[in-house]
Formats: structure tokens, sequence, C-alpha cells
């Protein structure tokens, strides 16, 4: 064997050394990246269930990652407390009703915009589209007086009134790209069939986007069990149709003293319902959001 | 019967069917013109209205006197509230004994002088005196009198123009109008046998069916309960009372549904295209939604737009008034000035024990002090004078750009808004990108991190902000010191939301963190319909990592990112929940403090003016957003 051919071999065998070394470092800086990433999301919410097993003069003395003497006392008293249950069942009813309402009408409109032409079409669906976006702060004061108006304010049928205001135009929006994505051939054999176009929408298309339903009731749901600035405008006054949001943020925060272990345990609480839907529905949760968002 | 159909209809109608065809017809006309009635009823018999045109129930203040003259006793004036006044709301009872109106003393004045001044029939809408202030003496058990004072509002009407705009205004009259208009038009195009006209006088009844259903639920549920909200026992005499009459005009447009349904095909006549078909399908579908949208979303908007212009107060006696556009002229009034620091003992500028410069005041404010001086204490009390909104130190200068407005708060709330949207929607897409990029490559676990993203989005806003509260809490508690402090990156705790600490970055954060993974799961579904030969070709031809990130990716990524930051900045630009939550009323949002106006102050004229003016900005910012990020569509 030449010298050269040896060196050129000696050669080949640093440059793959290096590249192996690159590699390593790219992979564990990599990990490092996941690792970074899943702590910051969860992080924060990990906390809050490590401080809601601490009692409140145990916060107040000072901040531990782990709880020193972990104790159910917090959720005991949460579970016991009427209020704070109420608050649950309104925050439940209120996006129940106003989430079935939008479906039910919204699934109508969506057929209309996603499955026909007609004149007009484009303007409706920009009308939603900017409805979607609207800043619900500028109607408050003209909400405001309609609910006074009807004699509802402070109790929940204000805010099932009101929360069609987004939960509408969402739902219309995301179900119109559901409509739009299945196959045209399905109304045209239904028609060959001789049904009527009411036949083809009840009988063919509502049980085909069955599961799109589903998606988009559950992101409407979540809309509106997450809904702060209605809640909060129309229930101040009557904490017995306070929802969630409105006690959680309310929480104990008249008194001297923050409890801050108490708002942990309620803050763990309200969350894992949501987390656990969440946590099911996670492939339909996603496309859904990106129907809505992404397609336009 | 004249009436011979033109047509190519299957077969002609008989006697009795031309005679039903005039009863539906004259139905949908009948419809039609009940519409017109029932608005022109609602219209006439409305209280606001009724006291706008026939002036308040209860002139003045609604208090009766009388002269009471005992025997042995010195006369007196007795009082007596009017039920429906205002009088007896704050608390003046009967058998009060009058001795002063607004501070005058009324012994020695004749009984109708003392009427006449606690009537005062001639108060106008245009007088800023709402009220007068009584002094009266009430009489205890043991015959002794207490000495009180009260101040009573006194009932004044809206102006017409007022009332009619805040009860019916424009959306519903509309809608009424244009429907029975559409009925009537039915009623004629039917009696000529057109299919079309057929067609739709269908839908027009199903929906009416439909609506006179919910109308009956509605009434009999509303009646029977006493309110909407009402606590007593449900009476169901009252409800079916109410319900059954709507329940009962079912029948007649049900009948002629189902006649009208099975003639449509036999005897009428004319050809309808596909279009048209299908138009009035999709319409059909649509009314259900067009009428929840016009009446919880356009009435109010239309509403808020109306009060805008006027001085509207909730809580108050006094009926609005229109001020044209003083309230937007408030806000948005803004100047700019230049000031001087003062300078401290080494000729550097001197600041306050908190850190903030010490500046000199500006011309603007020596000219409005002077404005002040020359006024009269009534002028100064309307005078809404320029005051400081915010002061900017320029490049490190002695001199500094001052921020000067009608209203500061509001133009803090729009400098605050702002500034929280760039920051953190800038942020929220380096770090949504970051994410999406991470989780798009295939490694273990992948699926894991993305539940593990859904965790933010998934916690309610306001619940994050609770959250981040306890973790941010400024003292040795927060765990977010301790944890710097053990990293040894700071050495004492610190104030996150105080009012000199970092509060904007801390909000900025607690924001981020929430809707990071949600840009990055919209970011993810972008990047997935990015074709992966193109890396593959890329990384044939020699292409790095970073090259192919920015050759291919970026560009690909761009109508995601678009949609995406649009999204994001829309949303950001209307935060309520977390400086509401977060921060206290002196460091509003633009969202928060219409909030504030509204509820807190009760100016409700002033609010909707906000809440306008909020509308408009953000409708310009898209207008400019969708031009500038150049989002091409469809």
């Amino acid at each position: 064997m030449s010298v050269i051919a040896e060196t050129r071999y000696k050669r080949l065998d640093l440059a793959l050394w290096r590249k192996r070394a690159l590699r390593f470092i790219g992979r564990v800086s990599f990990w490092l990246l996941v690792l970074a990433v899943a702590f910051y999301t969860i992080a924060p919410f990990i906390y809050a269930i490590s401080i809601s097993f601490r009692t409140n003069s145990q916060v107040l003395v000072g901040a531990r990652y782990l709880p020193e003497d972990p104790s159910l006392v917090n959720y005991q008293n949460l579970f016991e407390d009427a209020d704070f249950m109420r608050t649950m069942f309104n925050s439940s009813l209120v996006a129940s009703v106003s989430v079935l309402f939008s479906l039910v009408v919204g699934a109508f409109a969506a057929y209309a915009l996603g499955r026909v032409r007609f004149k007009g079409r484009m303007a409706v669906l920009y009308t939603v589209l900017a409805m979607t976006m609207f800043p619900q702060i500028s109607i408050l004061s003209g909400l405001f007086s309609i609910v006074n108006d009807l004699n509802i304010y402070g109790s929940t049928v204000a805010l099932m009134f009101t929360y069609p205001i987004f939960t509408l135009p969402f739902t219309v929006w995301v179900l119109t790209s559901f409509f739009q994505g299945l196959p045209a051939e399905i109304e045209q054999a239904a028609l060959v069939d001789g049904a009527t176009p009411f036949q083809t929408f009840w009988r063919i298309l509502v049980p085909l986007t069955a599961p799109a339903l589903v998606t988009t009731g559950l992101l409407a749901f979540i809309a509106a069990w997450n809904e702060y600035l209605f809640a909060l405008t129309f229930t101040l006054v009557s904490k017995a149709s306070q929802t969630v949001p409105v006690a959680i943020a309310n929480f104990g925060g008249y008194g001297y003293e923050v409890p801050v272990a108490d708002r942990a345990a309620a803050t763990v609480v309200v969350t894992v319902p949501v987390l656990v839907l969440v946590l099911i529905f996670q492939r339909r949760i996603i496309e859904g959001l990106t129907a809505g968002a992404v397609k336009g | 019967m004249t009436l011979i159909p033109p047509g190519t209809g299957r077969r002609r109608p008989t006697e009795q069917e031309m005679i039903a065809l005039e009863l539906v017809s004259g139905l949908l006309m009948i419809i039609g013109i009940v519409a017109f009635a029932a608005l022109f009823y609602a219209i006439v018999t409305n209280d606001a209205i009724h006291e706008a045109t026939q002036g308040p129930e209860v002139p003045g203040v609604g208090l009766a006197v009388s002269l009471k003259e005992p025997a042995g006793e010195e006369p007196y004036f007795e009082l007596r509230p009017i039920s429906g006044g205002q009088a007896d709301l704050t608390g003046v009872k009967d058998g009060d004994r009058l001795v002063s109106i607004d501070g005058v003393d009324v012994t020695g004045l004749t009984l109708d002088e003392v009427q006449a001044l606690i009537r005062e029939d001639d108060v106008k809408l245009e007088d800023d005196d709402f009220q007068i202030t009584i002094g009266f003496l009430r009489p205890r058990a043991d015959g002794g009198f207490d000495s009180l004072s009260r101040t009573v509002p006194k009932n004044v009407a809206p102006t017409f123009l007022i009332a009619y705009l805040k009860s019916f205004a424009f959306v519903i009259p509309l809608i009424v109008i244009g429907l029975g208009l559409l009925y009537i038009r039915l009623g004629f195009r039917l009696r000529r046998y057109d299919v079309v006209a057929a067609r739709w006088s269908l839908v027009a009844f199903l929906w009416l069916m439909i609506g006179l259903a919910v109308a009956a639920l509605w009434s009999f549920w509303v009646n029977g309960k006493g309110g909407i909200v009402g606590g007593q026992a449900f009476d169901y005499g009252k409800a079916v009372r109410y319900s059954a009459p709507i329940a009962l005009a079912i029948v007649p447009l049900f009948i002629a549904y189902r006649w009208l349904d099975k003639m449509s095909n036999e005897v009428f006549s004319g050809e309808e295209s596909l279009t048209s078909r299908q138009t009035r399908f999709a319409w059909t579908l649509l009314v259900p939604t067009l009428v929840v949208l016009a009446l919880v979303a356009a009435r109010p908007l239309e509403q808020t737009f109306i009060k805008s212009l006027t001085d509207d107060e909730f809580g108050t006696n006094r009926p609005a008034r229109f001020v044209g556009f003083d309230n937007y002229k408030t806000l948005g009034s803004f100047k700019l000035a230049t000031v001087e620091c003062t300078k401290d003992g080494n000729g550097e500028c001197a600041r306050t024990p908190n850190g903030s410069i010490v500046w000199t005041m500006s011309d603007v404010e020596q000219e409005e002090r002077e404005k002040l001086r020359s006024m009269t204490s009534e002028e100064r009390k309307k005078f809404k004078r320029y005051d400081v909104a915010a002061t900017w130190r320029l490049f490190g200068s002695d001199t500094g750009l001052r921020l000067l407005g009608r209203d500061p708060v509001f133009l803090n709330a729009i400098s605050n808004t702002l500034r929280f949207t760039i920051t953190s929607v800038i942020l929220e897409l380096a770090l949504g990108l970051i994410i999406a990029l991470v989780v798009n490559s295939s490694f273990r676990g992948r699926g894991l991190m993305r539940t593990a993203m859904l965790v933010p989005w998934a916690i309610p806003t306001v619940v994050s902000a609770v959250l981040w509260q306890v973790i941010l809490r400024g003292d040795h508690t927060g765990i977010f010191n301790k944890l710097l402090m053990d990293l040894g990156i700071i050495s004492e705790a610190k104030q996150w939301f105080a009012t000199t600490g970092p509060w904007m970055n801390s909000i900025v954060a607690v924001d981020v963190w929430k809707t990071s993974p949600f840009m990055a799961l919209l970011l993810l579904a972008g990047l997935q319909v990015i074709p992966a030969d193109l890396y593959e070709a890329a990384a044939v031809d020699g292409a790095s990592k970073v090259r192919q990130f920015f050759t291919i990716t970026l560009p690909l990524l761009r109508p995601t990112i678009a949609v995406a930051l649009i999204f994001r900045t829309l949303d950001a630009l209307r935060v309520f929940d977390v400086f509401q939550v977060l921060l206290d009323t002196t460091r509003p949002s633009m969202a928060t403090y219409n909030y504030d106006r509204l509820v807190l102050t009760r100016s409700d004229g002033y609010a909707s003016a906000v809440g306008v003016m909020i509308f408009i900005l953000i409708f310009v910012f898209t207008v400019l957003y969708v031009r500038f990020v150049g989002i091409e569509r469809e």
C-alpha cells in the first residue's frame, strides 16, 4: 500500500469521526430542545398540581417545588363548597345550551355555504368570517342595554343569549370547511335516487359529518367554557349565576389573605375536565383547529 | 273567477282550488300587513316613546305637597310621594314635613309657590339640573323630629328620537318591513299560478310556523314563570292563556302549507332553473343563522353606535342626550410637547425614589392651567383638560417627548395594547415556529409531545392568568423567584407585576405561554403539507439544514404564517382576560378600559364610544395588515 493511499484513508477516517461527533452533538441538542419545550408547556400546570397539595399556611412560608406534606384538604374544601360546585354547573349548562343551539342552527347554514352555489354566498361567508374575528368588547355596551331591557341581567340566561355571538360564527365557519371537503358525488347519487335536497342533507350528509360536528361542538364548548368578558359583565353581581372563570378570578379574592393553595386546587379542578376531553379527542381537535384557521 | 292560469301546469285548477288559492295568497298578504301593524303598535305603546310624546307620567320630582294647619300648632307643608315617581325610591315618606327646597327656606311661602317649586314642570332636557334637594322633618314615635335631607331626581322625558333609537332603531324595523313586503309580494305572485312563487311561499310559511312555534314556547315559559328569570311557582293558566293564541295561529299556516305543497306540482306552472332552486334552498337554510346574528350581533352593534353619540349613563334618572361626536373628540384628542428634565446637583436628570425621571411642565400644561384659572367653577366642572399620558426620554438626552390627551388613560390603553400585541405576537411566532419544527421532525414520544402542547391551550385564559399570578408572586412565595434565586440569576425576589416592575414583560410572558402552542399547531399543519421530496432533493444537492429552512420551509410556510399572524394579532388587540385579572385599572388594555368605563363608572355613552373606537382601530389594523402581509386567497 502506498503512502498516499494511507493518508487518504486516514483523512477519510477523520472526516467520518467529525461527522459522527457533529451528529451526536446535533442529537443531544435536539433532545435538549425537546425537553425544554416539554418543560415550558407543562411545568406551570404541574406546579399548580404540586401547590394544590399544600395548605395555605405552608404556601405562605415559602415556595417549594414539591409539597412537603401532601394533603387533599384543598380539594376536600373545594368539593364541599356549594358555591363553587354551582359555578361548575352553570358553566356546563351555559356552554352546552349555546353550543347545541349553535350546532343545530350552524349546520344548516354551513351546509348552504359549503355545498350549494348561490348568489350572495361569498358575502355571507365573509360576514361570518368577520364575525369570528369580531372584537366582542366593542358591542359590550350595546349588549348590556339589550340584556337589561330583556330583564335577564345577572342570570345564566343572559350568557346563553350572548354566547352565540362567538359560538355560532365559529361553528358555521368550521363546519363549512368540513362540508366543502366531502366529495361532490354524494348529492348527485342521492339526487339520482330521488332524494330531496333536505333528505340529502339530513339523511346522508349530517351522519357523514357527525365526527366533524363532535369536533366543532367540542371546540365551541371549550370557547364558551373559557369565556370571561360577558360572564364577568353580566353575572358579577349575582353569585348564583357565575361561571367558572369569574369564580376563579374572584376566588376568595375579597378577603385579606389571598388563598393561593385553594386557588391552585380550583385551577386544577376546572382544567382537568377540559384536559380530559382534549386528550380523548386530540387528533380531531387539531384537525378542527387547523381546518378553521388555515383552510379559509 | 276570472284568473285563469296561463300555463303549462299539468292541469287546470278546479273551481275550489281557485278559491283556495285566493285564500292562501290572501293569507300571505294579511301576514305582511299584520307585520306592519305589529311594528306600528309596538312603537306606539312603547313606554319610553309614550313618555317622550306625552311627558313623564309623574311630573317634577313626584311629590305631592299639602298645607296642614293643626289647631294650636304652626302650619306646615306635608309631603307625600306619588307612586311611580322617583321620590319614594330615594326614601321620602308620607307625612314628612317640608322645610327647604334646594337650600331655600319654604316657611312663609304659599302652597301654590311651594307646589310650583317642587313640580318644576318646565324642566327641559337642555337644563343640567335634574334633581332638587329637599330638607324635611320626619316625625319620630316619641313626638320629636329628625331633620333629614334627600336629593330627588326629577322625572324628565327623553326626546322622541332618543326614545325611538334606543328601543327600535333600524335593524329590527327594517327586518319586519322587509319581510312584510316580501310576504305581500309573494301573495300577489301566487295569484299568477307562478310555480317559483309557490315554492318561495312554502319557505315563507315553513319558517313562519317554526318562528311562531318558538315564540309560543317562549311565551309559555316566560309568562308561566313571570319573567325570564322569575322565581315564583309556575303559573300554567297564565302560560297557556298567553301562548295558546300564538300556537293557534300556526293552524291556518299549516293548512295553507300542506295545500300549497300538494298543489305546487299540479296546477302551478312555469320553469325554474337549477340556480334559482339552489339559491332558494340555500337561503332557506341560512334563515335561522341570519336571524340570530341580527339579534345578538347587529342589534347590539347598532345600539353601541347610537349610544356613542349620547351622554347616556346607567343608574341616573337623567335621559340621554345627543352630544354629537363629543365622546370621540375627548377620546381621540392628543397633543405632543417637549419637556426638559429637572437637574440634580451633579447636572444629571433628577429621579424619584423609584427611578423615574422628574420632568418639567410642558407648554400645553401651562396653557391648560391658564385656561382653568380664567374659568368659573361651572365651566371648570365641564372642562376636560389635556393631561399627561406618557413621557419618553429622547435618546438619553435631557429632553423628553410628552404625550398629552383629554383622556390620557385611553391613550395609555392604546399604547399598552399595541406594545403588548407587537411583543407577544413576535415572540409567539418565533416560539411557535421552534416548537412546530421540533414536533414536525420524527422522534420517539412525538405523540406525547403534541399532547403536552395542547395543555396551555386547553387551560382557560383566566385560569392561566390566575395560575401565573401564583407562579410569579412577588416575594419568596413565588416559585419563579425561587427558581431564579436557586439558579443564581437574581439575588432577591422581584415584583413581577408591580407598577415599577417589568409588568408588561410579565403579561406578555403569560400570554405567550398560553398561545404559542396554538400558534405551533397552526404552523405544524402548514409544515406537514410541504412535500418531503423537496428536502430530499435539496439534501442531494448538498444544501445544509439551515439553508433548507430559509429556501424551502420559510417561503412555503408563508401563507400559513400570514393567516396565523392575522388571527393572533386580532386576538391580541382585543386582549381582556390577562389585563383584567393581573393588573389594576391604572394599567388598562383597550378592552379593560372599555369595561371599566361601562361597569365601574357606568358612563354608558362614553364606554360605547370607546367600543366603537376599538372596532375602528381593529378594522383599520386588519385592512392594513392584510395588505402588508400579503395574504392571497382563493
